[in-house]
């Protein structure tokens, strides 16, 4: 009895399915868009109210304006850099004046957590730590990233295997390295650099032979470095990761507003060509779409 | 258990190695300031121009320098002038010639603070300069000394955190660095600040200890 229900239960189905798909096939297909219709969400409220702001009507923001060509202080002392316009773009479409805040790194993420800034990091790669995170709120993705090495191009290494028995270095908290730790498990040593103008320096002055870092950052690095053109990038990039912005924790608000916000940038090509402006390139803007952002 | 007391136990490890190369880095330069720095008080003190005027010279460069410009040099600098350091010995090198030229400093002043008069009995009953500072001088300058010698060496732990500017992990290198790769800040500082504190804590009671020794 259940078998023979069972097959006559399928058997309905089918028949069910062969003339719902002979209706599809019949009918016109449904417009979602109108042609000329905006790609964007553009119901939202302009200007957002946002409940929780540090300071009211202002959009607080904490760099450190030392990660060119984010971020960084121009000739004229006016922060500039496709982060520092992405903020101001934010601050511009929320209907907010906006006040920078410049700190070192080190007191940036404990200057959010203490409620002194609404919004801050200028890309913060995703890790399962920052995810889960109480102090901050992260931000859907602005870019996608992965991890390459810089050599000196008279090392001779033009491979990840060729870092066997080299010194290698990354930034200090960095979490590229990680993605590169079966890579370059056969390194002599390895040194925790401060920040990567003193990775440039240290690779130049032959006190390390490999750096560790991003792909984004690499190429315009190398190229504003003293001594850059002795410098090459080898691959291939390892670890595709997605990074966003750092939002206040008391501010869920404005992580909605951000979040919507960065998805417009990215229907309408507006961030990528902040990128391609300063950083020479979008591609790892566009990569986002690989991954569904 | 907590989220943020689970994540400091993860890396805890890595923190209690920072906290060894601090001590290290710490041990190492009190070690070898101590007695060069006794040698560059004696000398500035001396009344051999060609001993005091190199000494003076010295204690004013390094005094002058701040340390965390001195271990940019001696890291980042030497090796174009072709001397490659390790990161190691970049910032015990720093820290020692930066150390010398301030714990010299302390010295002299328990040695200048014994009252002039003392020297002059001691030659009036026939004692030898040396013969002087060795068993008039020195025990009654060495009780001066005991405060600022602590303290210094207190400011030589703390400024072990400088080092991490030249790529030596130690505590505060450490706990930035894993500040930075999980974005959680005050309860790694707050580790790092306990340890630091008990180091200290450490010292301040040799320092009583070793003025109950030498108090008369």
């Amino acid at each position: 009895m259940g078998k023979l229900t069972t097959l006559i239960a399928a058997a309905a189905l089918a028949g069910m399915a062969s003339i719902q798909s002979a209706q599809a096939e019949s009918a016109a297909p449904l417009k979602l868009i109108e042609d000329g219709q905006p790609l964007q969400t553009t119901a939202f409220p302009k200007p957002w109210p946002m409940a929780h702001l540090v300071k009211p009507g202002t959009l607080t923001v904490g760099i450190t304006a030392k990660t060119p060509p984010g971020s960084f202080t121009a000739t004229n002392g006016e922060f500039d850099g496709s982060r520092v316009l992405l903020f101001k773009k934010f601050a511009d479409d929320l209907g907010l004046k906006i006040e920078f805040v410049r700190l070192d790194w080190p007191g940036i993420m404990p200057g959010l957590a203490a409620n002194k800034f609404d919004i801050a990091c200028e890309s913060a790669n995703w890790t399962n730590e920052r995810l889960v995170s109480k102090d901050f709120l992260l931000s859907r993705p602005i870019i996608a990233n992965a991890t390459i090495a810089v050599v000196r191009k008279d090392s001779g290494i033009k491979s990840w295997a060729d870092t066997a028995g080299k010194r290698i270095g990354s930034v200090k908290g960095e979490i590229f390295l990680k993605s590169v730790e079966a890579e370059v498990k056969g390194a002599a040593g390895m040194l925790e650099m401060p920040g990567r103008p003193e990775g440039m320096l240290a690779l130049n002055n032959g006190q390390l032979d490999v750096f560790i870092m991003d792909l984004v950052a690499a190429r315009p690095l190398i190229a504003s470095s003293t001594g850059g053109e002795n410098l090459e990038i080898i691959g291939p990039a390892k670890g595709l990761s997605v990074a966003g912005v750092c939002v206040n924790k008391n501010a869920p608000d404005l992580l909605q507003a951000v979040n919507l916000l960065i998805t417009n940038y990215r229907v309408d090509g507006s961030f990528a060509e902040l990128e391609r402006k300063y950083y020479g390139s979008d591609e790892h803007v566009k990569l986002l779409s690989v991954l569904g952002y | 258990m907590d989220a943020s007391v689970a994540m400091v136990l993860r890396y805890a490890p890595q923190i209690w190695d920072g906290f060894l190369l601090t001590i290290f880095l710490s041990a190492v330069t009190i070690a070898v300031s101590t007695p060069f720095g006794f040698l560059v008080a004696l000398a500035r003190e001396s009344r051999q121009p060609l001993l005091n005027w190199p000494a003076a010279v010295f204690v004013n460069v390094f005094r002058a320098l701040p340390l965390l410009v001195i271990l940019y040099f001696s890291f980042y600098g030497l090796p174009q002038l072709g001397f490659p350091l390790s990161p190691v010995t970049a910032a015990l090198l720093g820290m020692i010639l930066s150390s010398i030229a301030f714990m010299s400093e302390d010295m002299r002043s328990g040695l200048v603070g014994i009252d002039p008069g003392q020297y002059q009995a001691a030659a009036v009953l026939g004692l030898t300069r040396r013969h002087t500072i060795v068993r008039i001088i020195l025990p009654q300058a060495l009780r001066i000394m005991v405060a600022p010698y602590i303290t210094r060496a207190i400011i030589i732990v703390k400024g072990t955190s400088l080092a991490s500017i030249v790529a030596v992990s130690e505590l505060t290198g450490t706990i930035s660095g894993l500040v930075s790769m999980t974005y959680s800040a005050f309860n790694f500082l707050l580790v790092g600040a306990a340890l630091y504190l008990l180091l200290n804590a450490l010292l301040a009671a040799l320092q009583g200890y070793i003025e109950r020794r030498l108090s008369w």
